[in-house]
């Protein structure tokens, strides 16, 4: 009973559709769903970021207690191009590796108005000027509120900023979303269409909440207006025997063609954070093979070496 | 343990990777599964709360199962590093075709910037 052998696709073709500094959206072509998932479980989970990890209080007369603002500094998006000179603190590291960012906040309010203390606030690290809160430096933006203050209240605090993955806290993730679709291949059965009225066509094609078909006056025939509008909700399969035609549409999902749709936080560039995310799964392949070889060897020395790794 | 084995006992193979999770495990169990010479894969998390996942794979007697694996994970790196590979042609090919882009997600500033620099229009897509 031997394996399905050689039906497994080995060279995925990748199609950019759109890539903005916030959104990409591109077609994997040529692979299996197994591949697809891996990739959106990495880019959601195991590509890493920097964020703030520990908040020191000098003074804090707000309304929020600490652990509030810190867990509001925390969630402020950091851009982290350069995320891949520092290490995190569970890997090793020598004293002078690059570990932490250091942030300052100092604001008190000395007007009577309502002051907003906002992302913009934070003082950075003169050592790194360049990792800052996404929007900084734009002067469109306002910044991510964190606190507001009212005539004599005052916070004073210290922040480090460390790299991490979202596996540990959501803060450290790269995407605001990062979904995958396949992408569908419709058949419409055009004899058994062409026993329809006008009328009933259109009635068919409205079924469909998301107006994938769409009547075509001059010829009379049902078209698919944009397959991808499909959402799988099954409505026009349903209408379709409750007019007693069932089969008027055959919708199928091509198994091996995939629409990613990944928005990003500003946090990184997205083609970066796809090409970490084949890097970071490419890794761990490589760390099995390693662990692998490593147990074949203390296998063969006859040692009672434990399965395990 | 003895070290003349069958054949018989070295078909079928257990590891414990610490530290995985579905993402590799699903990955690895279809890619091993289309192996020719391995007969079964499987992966299980045995509880969530146990960050482990335990890979069983078996094969006929052609190959150890041992050597299914690696080839397994051979295999998998391939079309890993194609996948990069390609999506960094892609983007190459982007950067080209529509203007380098700016480093991550100051969309608005970007807009400024290229506007204030009087550049030539951006050949947008959508």
């Amino acid at each position: 009973m031997a394996g399905r052998g050689g039906s497994l696709k080995r060279e995925p073709q990748v199609e950019l559709r759109k890539l903005d500094d916030d959104y990409c959206e591109f077609v994997l072509k040529n692979t299996d769903a197994s591949m697809a998932n891996a990739l959106r479980r990495v880019i959601l989970v195991e590509v890493p970021t920097i964020a703030v990890e520990l908040v020191e209080f000098e003074a804090n007369t707000t309304v929020l207690n600490d652990e509030f603002i810190a867990h509001r500094l925390g969630l402020v998006p950091l851009v982290s191009s350069r995320v891949h000179e520092m290490k995190s603190i569970y890997e090793a590291a020598d004293d002078d590796d690059f570990l932490d960012v250091q942030l300052s906040l100092d604001v008190k309010c000395t007007s009577d108005d309502t002051i907003s203390v906002t992302s913009k606030d934070l003082q950075l690290d003169p050592a790194y000027p360049d990792i800052h809160p996404v929007g900084y430096h734009d002067p469109c933006d306002r910044g991510i509120l964190l606190v507001k203050m009212r005539r004599g209240q005052e916070l004073k605090l210290r922040a480090v900023a460390r790299k991490g993955t979202a596996k540990d806290h959501a803060k450290w993730m790269p995407v605001a979303t990062c979904v995958f679709q396949y992408m569908p291949e419709i058949t419409i059965n055009h004899a058994l269409m062409d026993t329809l009225t006008d009328e009933q066509k259109e009635e068919w094609c409205d079924a469909d909440p998301r107006k994938t078909f769409k009547l075509n006056k001059l010829t009379h025939r049902v078209e698919v207006t944009n397959p991808e509008l499909y959402m799988y909700d099954g409505e026009v399969i349903a209408k379709a025997e409750e007019m007693g035609k069932p089969g008027l549409v055959t919708i199928k999902q091509k198994q091996d063609t995939f629409i990613f749709r990944v928005e990003g936080t500003g946090v990184l560039r997205l083609e970066d954070i796809v090409l970490t995310a084949c890097e970071v799964l490419a890794r761990k392949i490589r760390n099995l093979q390693a662990a692998l070889e490593e147990e074949a060897t203390l296998f063969d020395q006859g040692g009672a070496a434990p399965m395990q790794m | 343990m003895d070290q003349d084995e069958s054949a018989a006992d070295q078909r079928a193979i257990v590891l414990a990777l610490d530290g995985e999770t579905h993402t590799l495990g699903n990955t690895l169990r279809d890619v091993m599964w289309s192996h020719p010479h391995i007969e079964l894969a499987s992966y299980t998390q045995e509880h969530p709360s146990v960050n482990e996942i335990i890979l069983r794979c078996q094969t006929n007697a052609a190959i150890p199962a041992e050597q299914g694996v690696v080839e397994a994970l051979h295999i998998t790196k391939a079309i890993l590093s194609h996948m990069g590979d390609t999506m960094a042609e892609a983007a190459k090919r982007w950067e080209e075709q529509h203007g380098g882009g700016g480093d991550g997600g100051q969309r608005r500033q970007q807009r400024q910037q290229r506007q204030g620099d009087g550049a030539a229009a951006m050949n947008e897509d959508s």
